[in-house]
């Protein structure tokens, strides 16, 4: 039986690596697909696992999901089996059949990325002219269809000063706004990374308009790479954190079979493939995503070593610590630390 | 950090001190927000996610900022 302490509850497939965006910013470096991707049947048997391990949520996700012909297969099976879907998309290809398809499945939300509060902005991210007109009329349609939506943005030095106007167009249209900082992983180039002053103007930015609209005209939240303890600032992530969750509650699956503690983490952290062995097998490894499981404060690294929440916080998010400082344990864009030293 | 700071940074994106005053945690906001959550996680309503990947769905969202 399973230790309950380490339950995979949330799932995160990359159904493919296949993606029709070019994001300067994507963490995995996506375009083509991977060698010999996971078949239909692989997928649904991934799924069937993870809901005998008790999963709750699965999140699909690439690439771009929706350039699977089988993603609605895959996401039937999830849904006949009680799992709650999420999908992260870039909005391109969304249109009219998949937006049947997807009130059939009821997800529990489409997130949309919108990385600007105007078309040049956005598309120069995205490196698709024309994309900032089609997430935001899909947006609209996903509304139309009564589908919850969220729009994702992804900040750096180059959409920093449009949050605010980014902010007025999205006001009152009935998406949850989730905002994340952009992480020197995959394409992204280092020199793009918010400055920590910037990075703390967004947590204020988001705690402010928090306060000040009603849930109903904006509902507004930071991921977790927001945080962690602030002494200041109300949670701007809503949910405590309480340490990185890969190999605790959280299992990502590669479009290859490959697994990861979480889909955030660099090729270093694959702990094993679905094709060699059962999801239960590579769970219950005593060394799977050891570096959580068996985490000592003696790990830390950076400021975050002599931290009072060091046991806890593990040192914040491990993609976003390795990302920007190159060590793990080691998150240096933490509301708490920058507090301290400004 | 000295409150007067925060502001000074919350003007990088046009936040006015009035706004920015409102962001500051108070000690009330740090117990109801501590019983509010203990409580969701306890009735297994919520569990620590990695939120990149959850879409910050409206359906989380709203159960708990209708009690905070």
């Amino acid at each position: 039986m399973l230790h309950k302490k380490f339950e995979p509850r949330i799932g995160l497939y990359e159904l493919t690596l296949k993606c029709n965006m070019n994001c300067i910013h994507c963490g995995s470096n996506a375009g083509n697909k991977r060698i010999n991707e996971l078949k239909t049947q692989e997928w649904n048997y991934v799924t069937k696992q993870l809901a005998e391990l008790n999963c709750k949520e699965i999140t699909l996700l690439g690439g771009e999901p929706f350039l699977r012909k089988d993603w609605y297969e895959i996401s039937t099976e999830i849904k006949d089996r009680g799992l709650k879907i999420t999908y992260m998309s870039n909005g391109l290809i969304i249109n009219e059949n998949i937006i049947e398809k997807l009130r059939k499945i009821e997800p529990k939300a489409v997130s949309i990325s919108i990385d600007g509060s105007n078309k040049e902005t956005h598309d120069k991210i995205r490196q698709v002219k024309g994309s900032f007109d089609k997430c935001i009329q899909v947006i609209s349609d996903l509304k139309k269809a009564e589908i919850n939506t969220t729009v994702v943005t992804s900040v750096n030095k180059i959409n920093f000063q449009e949050l605010p106007e980014l902010k007025d167009l999205l006001l009152n249209k009935e998406v949850v706004w989730q905002l994340q900082i952009a992480i020197p992983l995959g394409r992204f180039k280092k020199e793009l990374l918010l400055s920590k002053k910037e990075f703390y103007a967004v947590a204020i930015f988001i705690a402010s308009t928090r306060k000040k609209y009603r849930i109903k005209e904006l509902p507004i939240i930071g991921t977790h790479c927001f945080g962690y303890y602030s002494n200041k600032l109300i949670n701007v992530m809503i949910f405590p954190w309480n340490g990185c969750q890969a190999g605790i509650s959280t299992i990502g699956i590669q479009s290859n079979g490959d697994v990861k503690g979480c889909l955030s983490l660099p090729e270093e952290f694959i702990e094993g493939n679905i094709r060699d062995n059962l999801i239960s097998e590579i769970w219950r490894k005593p060394d799977f995503c050891s570096y959580n499981r068996d985490f000592k404060k003696s790990d830390l690294n950076n400021d975050c070593i002599n931290c009072k929440y060091g046991k806890k916080c593990r040192g914040g998010c491990l993609g976003v610590s390795i990302g920007i400082t190159g060590k793990t344990n080691g998150d240096t864009y933490c509301l708490k630390a920058i507090e301290e030293k400004m | 950090m000295k409150e007067n700071k925060i502001y000074e940074i919350g003007k990088m994106l046009g936040i006015s001190q009035i706004d920015a005053e409102t962001a500051l945690i108070k000690n009330k906001n740090k117990i109801i927000t501590g019983v509010v959550i203990g409580l969701a996680i306890l009735i297994g309503k919520i569990w620590f996610q990695p939120l990149h990947y959850t879409g910050a769905s409206i359906e989380d969202f709203g159960f708990l900022m209708s009690l905070l």
